[in-house]
């Protein structure tokens, strides 16, 4: 047989696999070939028509271009399998363009892959999740919503979140390797399930007490992300509505903040002690009026709250929400941003890797993460 | 001196961006015949300046007028299959080393050309790897290309690049594999 003939021909399966994975791809993003052209750069489309149907060899920067208009990382390509994303819970959704959302997912899920790729090289396992042992739970429990509200107490147990979790919610999720990003373009929120990785995506324009809430909800799918069907709403949001209250607001500090300003109920101060939990005030009220033997003074507390509404804010209160907002939520979870620059720095990826990890130049990457991340990183 | 023996210089785009940042890669081009891969190329479009208000300007570069002009050369990069196959080899053996696909297309060139071409990079994770994969050798640093230069980082130092190459070739040995 001729060798010249054989590579030829293993030459072009692998054109023909390649460029398959990029229609592939292109479809799952939805987008037509003369958009993906576009955005990739290519004069016109017929040299992407070619190299998807492998007629036209895929020069490597052409492919790095192709990826990155996919929201992709290009060595995703060169694996030649077709790639299982996690899976994607979106809720909160504002945003209409689903080619948008497709991009999006694409860049959430390169980034898990990252993610998991950089904790190998730093040896990390931190990120393992095992929330087996709460779902295990479930089968003792004939009421669905005593179920959600205690495994709420369980997960606040555990992970030590305090008398009021919204403020440390953050700091514990990254500690346990929960992804959170915050994007500001993508008006729509959504928890990514991972084998191994979980993500949080957040619209990060939000009020800050609106996020915390959407971050309880979004970890809660996370946890029951098998247990319960999310694409039905209806079922499901009225245990996701207890999961967050009472994971944000501890029945047993609720009921020392009460006992102690119930008396005052009509007063400022009882509105202040509500903005401690970090959750909206109907939430809080809510929380309030599902406690039975508060149940009669719950009109008290409505009017006691609609005294308030709209009143100045406590300043120390406003602050301390910008500071959480300014150090979690950002488009790039901030555990990924430190292990890829530790990576980095030690010699374990190069700077070109780095640059593709943010999807930017190699001449831009340094002035990109001292800009949003200088405050976290050693420069 | 290393540099006298150089012919065929491949320089990474780190350095070509680096060397326009400190205004001396003509003085590159005095010193050898320099090529970079199509990737590179693409990569070095521009660096920015940092004119000390916190927003740097973007300047292009120019590599097309140095190609036109003969004074700089450009090599296809290898085909995909062969970057494919080079990338995969490698994550099999280096699984906590990574580098991108755009400096594995120079090591190819590296590893197929025999002696004729040198790297010139600043990265030391692509140092080490040429280490760890035999051909440090053919890696050269860009002090040892121009000499001392004020503002140069260490990575581009001739003692960062030995270094990288005995880290990867320790490593090589550790692991039985030369």
């Amino acid at each position: 047989m001729n060798m010249d003939n054989k590579n030829d021909r293993a030459f072009d399966n692998f054109n023909l696999k390649i460029g398959e994975m990029i229609r592939k791809e292109r479809e799952r993003a939805g987008l037509s070939q003369k958009k993906l052209a576009e955005l990739a750069g290519f004069k016109n489309y017929q040299t992407l028509w070619a190299i998807e149907k492998g007629r036209r060899e895929v020069k490597l920067n052409e492919l790095s271009r192709i990826a990155r208009a996919l929201g992709l990382n290009v060595s995703n390509f060169l694996k030649l399998e077709e790639r299982t994303g996690p899976k994607f819970l979106w809720f909160s959704g504002r945003e209409k363009d689903t080619t948008k959302l497709r991009r999006l997912e694409n860049r959430v899920f390169q980034v898990l892959q990252n993610f998991k790729y950089l904790a190998g090289i730093a040896g990390i396992s931190w990120f393992n999740q095992d929330f087996s042992a709460l779902q295990r739970m479930r089968s003792s429990y004939g009421d669905e919503n005593l179920f959600v509200t205690d495994l709420a107490r369980k997960i606040r147990d555990e992970w030590n979140l305090g008398r009021y979790p919204a403020r440390n919610l953050y700091d514990v999720l990254e500690a346990r390797g929960i992804l959170i990003f915050g994007i500001q373009d993508a008006v729509t929120n959504a928890s990514v399930i991972d084998d191994i990785t979980n993500a949080l995506v957040l619209y990060k324009k939000e009020a800050p007490t609106d996020v915390i809430v959407n971050t309880a909800k979004a970890l809660f799918r996370i946890i029951a992300g098998d247990i319960y069907d999310f694409t039905n709403r209806k079922d499901v949001e009225k245990l996701e509505k207890s999961f967050v209250a009472e994971l944000l607001i501890p029945e047993e500090t609720l009921r020392e903040t009460l006992s102690r300003e119930v008396q005052h109920y009509f007063k400022k101060e009882l509105y202040t002690e509500s903005l401690k939990f970090g959750v909206p005030e109907s939430l809080f009220y809510e929380k309030i009026r599902n406690l039975k033997d508060f149940k009669h003074l719950a009109g008290g507390f409505e009017h006691a709250f609609n005294t308030v509404r709209d009143s100045n804010l406590p300043s120390a209160y406003l602050k301390s929400w910008e500071n959480l907002k300014r150090f979690h939520l950002r488009e790039f979870p901030l555990q990924y941003v430190k292990l890829a620059w530790w990576a980095y720095k030690e010699g374990k990826i190069s700077k070109m890797l780095l640059a593709e990890f943010f999807w930017k130049n190699i001449a831009e990457i340094e002035y990109f993460l001292k800009e949003h991340y200088g405050d976290v990183l050693d420069f | 001196m290393r540099s006298e023996a150089l012919k065929k210089v491949i320089v990474d785009a780190n350095v070509i961006i680096k060397l326009h940042e400190l205004g001396k890669f003509e003085s590159l081009l005095k010193v050898c015949e320099i090529y970079v891969t199509e990737t590179i190329k693409d990569e070095a479009r521009f660096y920015l300046q940092d004119l000390g208000n916190g927003v740097p300007r973007k300047v292009m570069i120019d590599l097309d007028g140095y190609i036109r002009k003969g004074r700089l050369k450009v090599l296809s990069d290898p085909p995909m299959d062969k970057i494919a196959e080079f990338s995969a080899r490698l994550e099999k053996k280096l699984p906590d080393q990574g580098i991108q696909l755009g400096e594995t297309s120079s090591l190819i060139y590296l590893m197929e050309s025999g002696s004729n071409y040198c790297f010139c990079t600043g990265d030391r994770a692509v140092m080490f790897v040429a280490g760890y994969m035999g051909f440090g050798d053919r890696l050269v640093s860009l002090e040892a290309l121009l000499g001392v230069i004020t503002g140069l980082e260490y990575s581009y130092t001739e003692d960062c690049l030995k270094k990288e190459i005995g880290r990867g070739s320790i490593r090589k040995i550790q692991e039985g594999a030369g």
